[in-house]
């Protein structure tokens, strides 16, 4: 019999509501896997630009440590860090639509504002 | 002799004889005033400041944390001519709350602002000596409640402040050059740093903030001479986190716990420790006699939500006693076991002696009462009058809210309070603020976020301060002062039987420590939102305080330092 099935959505279209349902482990598991993309995109953003590869060879945990210990990351803070902030944001009901992905690009940069 | 009084001596021979114009002996005067003399500040003097008035040598003035002054010059008869001497103001580009307490040693006061900015000024003149503007390692700490720094250490020729972004800096009291700079925790990591440090013979100890972003708190001795960790003394214990799952506090409330829920989340939530907050906000207090170190520790991880970290999260909301010289757990004393209201214990921790010659520990809680405890064992030997109302204490929230007293910020908030010790009184600063304990399904509304908690003023209900004495032998409120708007900042207490504290209005107040009748006041024009400290040159006393807002209470923001001395003479 057929069933109606719903399909999973991707990691990068969840929004507050998804946020809200997470519960705590949730939501340090998805920050993160969200600081361990970011960390990997950086390296291979940077690798680009230098002309070296621009696929995902030049990803290596050497190259992140780099950045990490030269404070260059661009999304450098702890996932609970990132999970407060999170709560705050989407306690207001009027953010809940916003794709978590949008809401940590518009923190982090707030964060990042010396 | 002291060199100004003898040349004052000296240029009024001269004007009488006739033999200098007056405007040459004035400039006779300055010139010679006597410069700063940078004292090396011993052991010896940090031990025996409770008995010498001269200086202001550590945050709570002794290791009492007492903030009791034995000078005696400025009195309840004559404080009502106090005079403003001098203002000093910082010139710092970004404000934020001015919460330092000012240490002052034979002359030269250091001053600490938002953003660890650390000046030495000459206490006689307000003229600045030198300036260090720290550079966060990172572009933007993190930190709750503003960019805040309470003070300094000192122990020698070495000055020491800790940092927003968690690191402890050493500096050369003279010049201001780095001696040494550490990084005490991941500022990235939620760990950030607003406490004057303390020394203890070799060492120098300083607590960790941070608990709003998941963090282990800490306190933490480092060698002074070179910055080496020596001990570390989590607040979180890694076994025993959960405790006894109270159902009452220590002292009889019904705290409306599930406590079958608690334990049932255990299997998912046991560790929730490796993140479960416990900040260590105010600098602690220190027995020499038993080596005991008491310090109060703030709120679990997540504030409001104790769904995950069942329990009664050990040792946050408590009085905690260790042994200075080697960090060991000695005592604790749980003021909320698994808090959900944000009812810190963040007021500084002062250490009395009790009319029956018992050593007592005594914390003004944001639940708005006093604790005092047997210094020796913990134990409670009593739990004082309320000093702020209570309603529906240790309610939970709803969705449409309920109006709770104390609101979230106390009680008393983390003002250090002041103790006259001939009296017996603690005078405690307090918030009246209801608020309603909402929860996160709460309707917009447009307004200040408060760290994403549940907690909303209650609209058009009144606010206020309290200025309370609290008799630390009985319990009961010797006398309240009412003020226009919750108080926030701290207190110091005189041998003179007066008592000072700040407003956010800008008012600086002068009490009678017996009665609490206002005695004198002083409009600032910023919030004086900062401990009040008391030394003096020359055999003249002074008091200073800075006035520089509160922003999280929205009192008005300044930079400026302001002394006060009693009017003519040396």
């Amino acid at each position: 019999m057929a069933r109606a099935t719903q399909e999973p959505r991707h990691p990068a279209l969840l929004t507050g509501a998804d946020w809200a349902a997470f519960g705590s482990r949730g939501k340090e598991a998805y920050l993160t896997g969200f600081i361990a993309g970011a960390a990997a995109e950086q390296v291979r953003a940077n690798a680009a630009t230098s002309g070296q590869s621009s696929d995902s060879s030049a990803v290596s945990t050497g190259a992140v440590a780099k950045l990490l210990a030269a404070r260059d990351l661009r999304f450098s803070y702890a996932p609970s860090v990132y999970a407060a902030q999170l709560d705050d944001f989407y306690w207001w009901e009027n953010h809940r639509a916003v794709p978590i992905v949008d809401a940590m690009i518009s923190i982090n940069r707030r964060m990042k504002q010396p | 002799m002291p060199v100004t009084r003898l040349v004052a001596l000296v240029a009024g021979v001269i004007f009488v004889a006739g033999a200098a114009p007056a405007q040459e002996q004035v400039a006779t005067t300055k010139t010679a005033m006597r410069p700063p003399t940078f004292t090396p500040v011993s052991n010896e003097m940090l031990l025996g400041a409770r008995k010498v008035g001269t200086n202001w040598l550590t945050f709570g003035r002794d290791y009492t944390n007492q903030r009791w002054s034995p000078l005696r010059q400025i009195t309840s008869a004559n404080v009502r001519t106090l005079q403003l001497k001098w203002i000093y103001q910082t010139g710092i580009s970004r404000l934020g709350s001015f919460e330092t307490s000012p240490v002052v040693v034979d002359g030269v006061m250091y001053v600490t602002t938002p953003y660890n900015t650390l000046m030495a000024v000459d206490a006689r003149s307000g003229r600045q000596i030198w300036r260090y503007e720290y550079k966060q390692s990172i572009a933007s700490p993190i930190y709750c409640c503003g960019p805040n720094n309470r003070g300094v250490a000192i122990s020698g020729n070495t000055v020491y402040m800790a940092t927003l972004d968690a690191h402890l800096v050493a500096l050369d009291a003279k010049t201001g050059n780095v001696a040494w700079d550490v990084q005490v925790a991941d500022p990235e990591a939620g760990y950030s740093e607003t406490m004057a440090p303390l020394i203890i013979d070799n060492m120098v100890i300083v607590g960790i903030s941070g608990a709003e972003y998941g963090i282990r708190g800490f306190v933490r001795a480092y060698d002074k001479s070179n910055g080496k960790q020596i001990w570390n003394f989590y607040t979180l214990p890694d076994k025993g986190w959960e405790g006894t799952f109270a159902t009452h506090t220590n002292d009889g409330d019904d705290l409306k716990r599930d406590i079958a829920a608690e334990k049932s989340a255990m299997t998912q939530y046991g560790d929730a420790w490796q993140r479960g907050g416990g900040s260590v906000w105010m600098t602690p207090s220190y027995d020499p006699d038993t080596h005991m170190l008491y310090f109060a520790v703030g709120n679990p991880s997540p504030d409001l939500d104790g769904s995950v970290r069942p329990g009664d999260n050990l040792y946050t909301e408590s009085i905690v006693a260790i042994d200075a010289q080697t960090g060991e757990y000695k005592w604790h004393y749980q003021e909320v076991p698994h808090d959900v209201w944000d009812f810190d214990a963040t007021s500084p921790t002062v250490l009395v002696t009790l009319k029956n010659g018992k050593k007592a520990v005594a914390e003004a809680g944001k639940t708005a009462y006093v604790y005092v405890l047997d210094a020796a064992t913990g134990k409670l030997i009593r739990r004082s009058d309320e000093f702020n109302r209570h309603e529906n204490y240790f309610v939970q929230p709803t969705p449409e809210g309920v109006r709770m007293l104390p609101g979230a910020n106390g009680g008393s908030e983390w003002s250090p309070p002041a103790v006259n010790p001939t009296l017996g009184y603690m005078y405690v600063l307090g918030l009246e603020q209801p608020m309603n304990y909402i929860t996160h399904s709460a309707p917009l509304e447009k307004g200040k976020l408060w760290l994403g908690s549940a907690f909303k003023a209650v609209p058009g209900e009144q606010q206020y301060g309290t200025f309370t004495a609290i008799d630390l032998n009985t319990g009961k409120r010797a006398w309240q002062v009412k003020t226009e708007q919750p108080m926030i900042g701290g207190a110091l207490a005189t041998a003179g039987n007066v008592v000072f504290t700040g407003e956010g209005d800008g008012h600086f107040n002068a009490y009678d420590a017996r009665t609490g009748k206002q005695l004198w006041t002083f409009q600032a024009g910023a919030g004086c939102n900062a401990p009040p400290v008391t030394y003096t040159l020359d055999g003249k006393q002074y008091v200073a305080v800075a006035c520089g807002g509160n922003f999280q209470l929205g009192y008005p923001l300044g930079d400026a330092v302001l002394v006060f001395a009693l009017p003519g003479g040396k």
